[in-house]
């Protein structure tokens, strides 16, 4: 009994003492996360920072549901629903090879991916800019801005009509509303155009400065702006689109010597590169799925792959049928007859009862797994992590560049001959017959070549009205103007009322 | 005066009798021990002469004969699960003797938080289940025990799986994000119960993995258990504050008797068989389509293979439990080990609990002090079949690609190995035998409480409580699978743990005033932290399938390392007055103040009080006892409660490492993100509750039961918002909108025959509640709809199955709606008249998860020595979502994958693909003989050394009544990661087993 008194005492002691030290305390301990705060301190941790906004800018190059909007309803991609079952999805790629989307169509929801982009601009913005080292870092805050207005270009592109926020945090009280495309488009190019004084030259910067933002890269950016500013803002800025890519030419760049060097794995640093992004999945730094989303199934034995690939992404028959049979770009589409590694020995289908020949889109709702062509343009990768491959991807090429320039020449009525020549060297590497003479439709078509799946061909045949007037057997009407730019996604009405919906929907 | 009154005189005069008459003489003396309740003979009670070694065990007619040594003999009377009663027979030399049940008297008292109450003066709504109420069968989980046992209580279990989690609601979900899960105490140490679904590798493409959290109950020995109280009603629940809104599970363990020591053995075996298994095309139909419909591009392997029958077993099961208990007049102890394990019907699956427990119960200083301690262990041991019912799952499992592949196929090809298809379908033996996926879970769970009476009414009670568990999770899927290959092995190796740490200090005044007023005041201040952390490696190309989880090292590529730590705090002051009023007027007041850590920075405290008052008009002089109605109690309360299960750090503003790097030059540049904004005004959310309830006993006690109505209102609904764009933290989470729940609650049970050698009881409950969303808008924020729990199957992605929409209750069924077929092809309405239908746009509500009433009907009867008992249970006027129909019941996917034989005839042409809508909401009530038991109790009057001895047999699932066309109706489905779990939602889970038991237990 005495000893079960003194354990008792001790025990209230302890108890004593605890209740004394811990009896209202309600601090919340961190563990392991930070706050804006004690952040921003170190160059280290401003490019964690940065690392984090350029990061959100893989929403261009992923495959994933962005990139798809910027390929979506055009003459170069397409999304079947397959007779198994796959890619069907609730009918949202159907709504789109129809010109029939809505705004409650899921693959919208995207939008918040550009917009994501430009919020982490804007926290990792005032984190530097409130940071007592902001001075030093100068550049970077650059970066930031040239991040950001990139990002504003994809939202204007596709949207138009889209809230123009420059703080971190919005306040439900205090909700953003839209700006008209035009006011985007002037925000756009005074971002640029500021960023671009602070930001270092392509010239200067060393390998271990890529895939960050450049002079050069905002000045190619603001090209591709002015070069659609008659759809943006309604008015044509051809002289400052060619002083644009003057000024990117400036900075020392080249068509490589082989197109495909452009899509290797090892494709880093590419001095035809633009600005890209950086893709290392075997350094948990994203993940290039073009292979597993486009290719057949059946074609893991074409190239080995340790894995099967999902038989989604295709292209149409008419961005194949572009092309002369030389052209070493069309080499890249995979069409009719499918082999094994070795070339020779023929592939079988799913259920291994015939050979594998890729036809064009018969049944684009219903279609056999063997129905559409693929374009395998990202080489691959022997490295691949569940399915990724580390392929970088540029979003604007020097190619880009001397076709921009050449369409704002001829559009403005300049040197035929100079526009010429600056589309026939872009055609003359990949092994294509150099054109006698240009219109302004050729422009088009060799953008289409040379830039398939590379996140341009929806702009471009706005630009020129074909995305309207292209009427394949699975879109046989006209599309109406004003679905030349999205519905606001109506989860984003919802969350802001204040935002308007963009006319027609 | 009939003889049973006379044996009730001669008890209770036994006192007096033997200071009459007292000779110092030796003699025998006989007796009888009955059951003070039933009158029913009692069997192997030990009689023992105090101070004496003679002792003997009454027979199989509760008789006895014993010498004792003159007539101031005191005679120790004790059996297991009654009070030990000290008896002087004086100069008697027959005597009777009824021994009260300790559960009764357990039941006369009832657990309520922070100390017991007299069931007579109870003014909450409580339901008590004592052992002989719960559930029988191979059971693992606490839960399981009390399932359709109390009205308002509704316990689904996910699926069949060995031990699996099953969620619980007392009066419907109060909750869309934060748990809808009650408290549960045990003796006395609230539980940290987040349903930790540890997950697991499923979230790489590769979704096969069982998602479903442990059973956090389940390391809790359900024959260790004394009792279970669930408080329903805010008069009950609001002692604990924050946490009572979803209703609270108290658990109090079995505690040592005093008197000689008892050693209680049991054990059953049991065999299981799946209930129902899926028709699926056999490889002659599957033929026969192909011909039927020129289909040649398939293979034909040649061989007739069910699928099914491969990876089903007759499973068994078996269980041992061993405890001890005593004690001397000061000291009392009980201790448990019990080992269960229970097989999966599936191949390479199954479970074993080992659990061992110690209650220590120690008087000293003239009994002012009494020190309570309670532990217990446990570890329990998850072997999980690659089967997973995740919402939005769309990959295959060894369950799923039991029915779809291709049954033409053999199990192994020529050259023995599995024969396999593709990644997506993979051979169903080969999962069980080739991928690997153990979880270990450990719990401890240990509380000293010393309570010290200082003077008469006052005392103080502290209780130092600590509950660890901790989860291993290992997996291995080797490249020789088809799923493995693409990461050339993948090994996952995770570890969490969580822990508490609580302290209470409690005071106590208790006085009787005088013969009219009662006095009960407690007070107290309680600290408790919980602490959670853990770690994750997932690592993938091995060169050998050796390697595995146990050397990760030889994987190449490290996908992801993880680790994490968070900790809480709740701090809590509470008080609860009750009052008796001349026995008819009953008060109860209530307060508890909580702050919490995970609460913002304005709103760190919340206050929680309720009352009620209960008026026993039977108590009144104008009522007629002797009536129909022999007793009555009418109560009303009213409360507030909370809800404060929110993620830790929802308040702040943090920056946290992104999954993802970016890689600037040649390095990886880890990426250091937002994660979100502080929100100072982030609190519980609250639960406004009114009850209004009768208790009744009629004709002499023989019928009795209770009738409740409640209305609870949720407000300050914790809903993550979308956040407008552009911003870099998509989600947050705030107080908005609100819920209601409404229903009523009746049960009734009857001593129908209470007769000496025959009986026959019954008791039914019923309960029906009604959920509505109110609102999901504040000033602030505001939302019209959610759109929630993704469809699963191919070509589903980003199809939402439920929504919550203000004006329809939680778990509402949104889609759209079949019509009917037109040439093979299927019709819906188009309900914005555009003219053409949109799956997208002409959605409506297509039905409700909710049911429209539940019932549990038992039975018990017994003859003798033989009793029986059997278990009802049905649920009405719910609706399932056949969703494993709209993946596996179309023929669309033929030949690719084998359906349900069921798509043969829905007459939908080939070639259409498969749409979510109405056609796939099924009637999903059900009536259920959840189990049924039989049992001999020996006549052990031969062996002196047995004080009881039994066997008993008993069925489990026996029979399933439904309209319902997939294998079972009882189905949640499980969300990967933390969320709510959709209820009513079927998808390939595991299925449920029917189980015969044959069972034994002794005490000596």
């Amino acid at each position: 009994m005495k000893k079960f008194l003194t354990i008792k005492n001790s025990l209230l002691f302890i108890l004593l003492l605890s209740f004394g030290t811990a009896c209202t305390k309600l601090d919340e301990q961190l563990y392991g996360r930070v706050t804006s705060e004690n952040f921003f301190k170190t160059d280290a941790e401003v490019l964690a920072a940065l690392a984090g906004v350029y990061n959100n800018m893989g929403f261009a190059v992923n495959g994933g549901n962005l990139w798809r909007l910027l390929h979506l309803g055009t003459d170069e991609f397409i999304m079947v629903a397959r007779s198994d079952g796959r890619w069907l999805d609730g009918g949202v790629y159907i709504e789109f090879f129809e010109h029939k989307w809505t705004p409650i169509n899921n693959r919208l929801g995207s939008y918040s991916d550009v917009f994501r982009t430009i919020g982490s601009a804007n926290a990792v913005l005032e984190g530097m800019q409130s940071s007592p080292n902001a001075a030093n870092i100068k550049a970077q805050i650059a970066e930031a801005r040239g991040i950001r207005a990139y990002a504003y270009f994809y939202a204007m592109d596709l949207w138009g009509n889209v809230p123009i926020v420059t703080t971190a945090r919005i306040e439900p009280s205090n909700l953003p509303e839209t700006k008209t495309r035009k006011e985007v488009f002037d925000f756009v190019v005074a971002e640029l155009t500021a960023a671009a004084n602070d930001l270092p030259s392509a010239k200067t910067v060393g390998p271990a400065y890529y895939p960050r933002m450049t002079k050069e890269a905002a000045y190619a950016i603001l090209a591709l702006t002015y070069l659609n500013a008659e759809v943006f803002a309604g008015k044509a800025y051809w002289a400052e689109c060619i002083e644009m890519c003057d000024k990117v030419a400036a900075g020392g760049y080249i068509l490589t010597p082989s197109y495909i060097d452009n899509f290797k794995v090892a494709n880093e640093g590419s001095k035809e590169f633009i600005y890209a992004v950086s893709i290392d999945p075997t350094k948990a730094a994203g993940s290039n799925n073009f292979a597993q989303r486009t290719l057949h199934d059946s074609h893991a034995k074409t190239y080995n792959l340790p894995f099967i690939p999902q038989n989604g992404f295709n292209i149409v028959e008419d961005a194949y049928n572009r092309f002369e049979a030389q052209d070493i770009r069309r080499s890249l589409i995979l069409a009719g007859p499918q082999f094994a590694a070795d070339g020779v020995t023929p592939l079988r289908n799913i259920a291994n009862t015939a050979n594998l020949v890729l036809v064009p889109i018969v049944n684009p709702k219903n279609a056999a797994e063997n129905e559409g062509y693929r374009l395998m343009k990202w080489q691959p990768d022997n490295t691949w992590v569940n399915g990724g491959a580390g392929n970088d991807v540029a979003t604007i090429r020097y190619s880009e560049i001397l076709l921009t320039k050449a369409e704002a020449i001829l559009r403005s009525g300049g040197s035929a001959a100079t526009a010429l020549g600056l589309v026939n060297q872009v055609r003359v590497r990949s092994n294509a017959t150099p054109l006698q003479s240009i219109t302004i439709n050729d422009i088009l078509d060799e953008r289409g070549r040379e830039l398939m799946w590379e996140g341009t061909r929806r702009r471009d045949m706005i630009r020129f009205g074909t995305f309207f007037t292209w009427t394949p057997f699975f879109k046989p009407t006209v599309t109406p103007a004003f679905r030349g730019l999205l519905p606001i996604p109506a989860t984003e009405l919802g969350a802001n009322p204040k935002l308007k919906q963009n006319p027609g929907y | 005066m009939n003889p049973k009154l006379l044996l009730r005189c001669c008890y209770a005069s036994l006192f007096l009798l033997c200071s009459l008459f007292s000779f110092a003489q030796q003699k025998t003396l006989t007796g009888k021990i009955i059951d003070q309740e039933t009158g029913q003979p009692l069997q192997g009670v030990t009689v023992a002469v105090k101070g004496s070694a003679a002792t003997v065990v009454s027979n199989a007619t509760g008789e006895f004969s014993i010498v004792v040594p003159s007539n101031d003999a005191v005679l120790e009377i004790s059996y297991v699960g009654y009070a030990t009663q000290q008896v002087r027979p004086g100069a008697q030399s027959t005597i009777t003797v009824s021994l009260v049940n300790a559960n009764k008297q357990l039941g006369e008292v009832v657990v309520v938080g922070y100390g017991t109450q007299r069931r007579k003066d109870i003014t909450g709504s409580v339901t008590s289940l004592r052992p002989e109420d719960f559930n029988k069968g191979v059971v693992l989980t606490p839960q399981a025990l009390l399932q359709g046992r109390a009205a308002g209580v509704n316990v689904t279990p996910n699926s069949g799986r060995p031990g699996g989690a099953a969620a619980i609601r007392i009066r419907g979900g109060t909750s869309i994000s934060a748990n809808n899960e009650p408290l549960y105490v045990i003796d006395g140490v609230p539980l940290t119960l987040n349903n930790n679904r540890q997950t697991t590798i499923g979230q790489v493409s590769l979704p096969i993995f069982n998602q479903e959290g442990v059973n956090p109950l389940n390391s809790i020995n359900p024959s260790d258990i004394a009792s279970m109280e669930i408080l329903k009603d805010a008069s009950a629940t609001a002692i604990y504050g924050s946490r009572g809104a979803n209703g609270v599970v108290i658990i109090t363990t079995k505690k040592g008797q005093k008197g000689r020591t008892s050693t209680t053995y049991d054990t059953y075996v049991g065999i299981s068989k799946v209930a129902k298994k899926y028709d699926v095309l056999s490889a002659d139909a599957y033929r026969q389509f192909m011909k039927d419909n020129n289909i040649t591009n398939f293979t034909d392997k040649g061989a007739n293979t069910n699928w099914q029958d491969q990876i089903y077993r007759t499973a068994f099961s078996q269980n041992h439990n061993l405890s001890i208990s005593g004690g001397s007049e000061n000291t009392t102890y009980r201790g448990s080990v019990g080992y269960t394990s229970q097989k999966g019907i599936i191949i390479s699956s199954g479970i074993q609990n080992f659990t061992g427990r110690i209650n220590l119960n120690h008087r000293a200083i003239n009994n002012k002090l009494l020190i309570e301690m309670n532990l217990s262990g446990a570890q329990v041991e998850e072997d999980n079949a690659p089967i997973s019912s995740d919402q939005g799952g769309e990959g295959g499992n060894m369950f799923k690609d039991a029915i779809r592949f291709n049954p033409t196929y053999p199990v192994y090809d020529a050259t023995g190995n599995y024969s396999q298809i593709n990644a997506f379908i993979v051979n169903p033996v080969s999962y069980a035998e080739q991928i690997e996926d153990f979880r270990t879970t450990r719990r401890n769970l240990g509380n000293v409480s010393a309570t010290y009476n200082f003077i008469k009414p006052l005392s103080l009670n502290v209780n130092l409580g600590y509950s660890f568990e901790g989860q291993d999770g290992k997996a291995y899927v080797p490249r020789a699978n088809p799923l493995g290959n693409s990461f050339g092995g993948l090994a996952n190796l995770q570890e969490s743990k969580e822990w508490s740490k609580i302290l209470e200090i409690t005071g106590k005044f208790e006085r009787q005033l005088n013969d009219d007023n009662y006095i009960n005041l407690i007070g107290g201040y309680s600290y408790q932290d919980f602490t959670n952390e853990g770690s994750r490696d997932r690592v993938s190309n091995f060169i050998s399938d050796e390697f595995r989880y146990n050397n990760i090292g030889a994987g190449a590529t490290r996908d992801a390392i993880t680790s994490y730590k968070e900790k809480s705090q709740l701090i809590s002051f509470y008080s609860r007055l009750n009052y008796n009023l001349m026995d008819r007027y009953l008060l109860t007041l209530t307060v508890r103040r909580d702050g919490s850590s995970k609460f913002g920075l304005n709103n760190k405290w919340g206050t929680f009080p309720s009352g009620s008052l209960a008026w026993r008009i039977s108590n009144e002089g104008f009522f007629k006892k002797d009536g129909f109605v022999n007793d009555l109690k009418l109560r009303l309360s009213y409360g507030i409660t909370g809800n404060q299960e929110i993620p830790n750090l929802a308040s702040q503003a943090t920056l946290g490492p992104s999954t993802t790097n970016y890689v600037i030059g040649t390095t990886p540049i880890t990426a250091i993100v937002p994660e979100r904004y502080a929100n100072p005004d982030l609190k519980w959310e609250e639960t406004a509750q009114a009850n209004i309830g009768i208790d009744y006993q009629l004709l002499d006690n023989r019928i009795y039961g209770s009738l409740d109505f409640y209305k609870k209102n949720t407000t300050d609904l914790l809903l993550s918002f979308a956040i407008p764009s552009p911003s870099v933290v998509t989600t947050q989470l705030a107080n908005v909108g609100e819920v209601e729940n409404k229903g009523v609650e009746f049960t009734i049970g009857s001593r129908i025959i209470d007769r000496k050698d025959f009986g026959w009881k019954v008791d039914f409950n019923i309960a029906a509640n009604r959920n509505k969303v109110l609102s999901l808008s504040s000033n602030v924020w505001s939302t019209k709809i959610i759109r929630n729990y993704t469809v699963s199957g191919f070509g589903f992605t980003a199809v939402n199955s439920q929504a919550i929409i203000p004006g329809e209750p939680l778990g509402t069924f949104y889609g759209p709606k079949f019509m009917g077929l037109k040439d093979g092809v299927q019709q819906f309405e188009d309900l914005d008249k555009s003219g053409a239908f949109s799956a997208a746009s002409d959605v409506t509500i297509i039905g409700n998860s909710q049911p429209d009433f539940t019932f549990g009907l038992g039975n018990n009867f017994f003859y003798k020595n033989i009793d029986f008992s059997f278990f009802i249970r049905g649920v009405q006027g719910n609706d399932v979502f056949n969703n494993t129909a709209l993946d596996a019941q179309r023929i669309q996917i033929l030949p690719g994958q084998n359906v349900l034989a069921a798509a043969l005839n829905e007459g939908i042409k080939y070639g259409q693909a498969a749409v979510y809508s109405s056609k796939w909401i099924e009637d999903g009530s059900f009536i259920r003989l959840d189990n049924l038991s039989l049992g001999y109790n020996f006549n052990i009057t031969k062996i002196p050394v047995l004080k009881n001895a039994r066997i008993y047999f008993t069925g489990q699932n026996l029979f399933l009544i439904t309209r319902y066309t997939g294998l079972d109706p009882e189905v949640v489905s499980s969300v990967p990661g933390t969320g709510e779990s959709p209820r009513g939602i079927d998808f390939f889970s595991y299925p449920r087993a029917r189980t015969y038991m044959i069972g034994a237990s002794v005490t000596f």
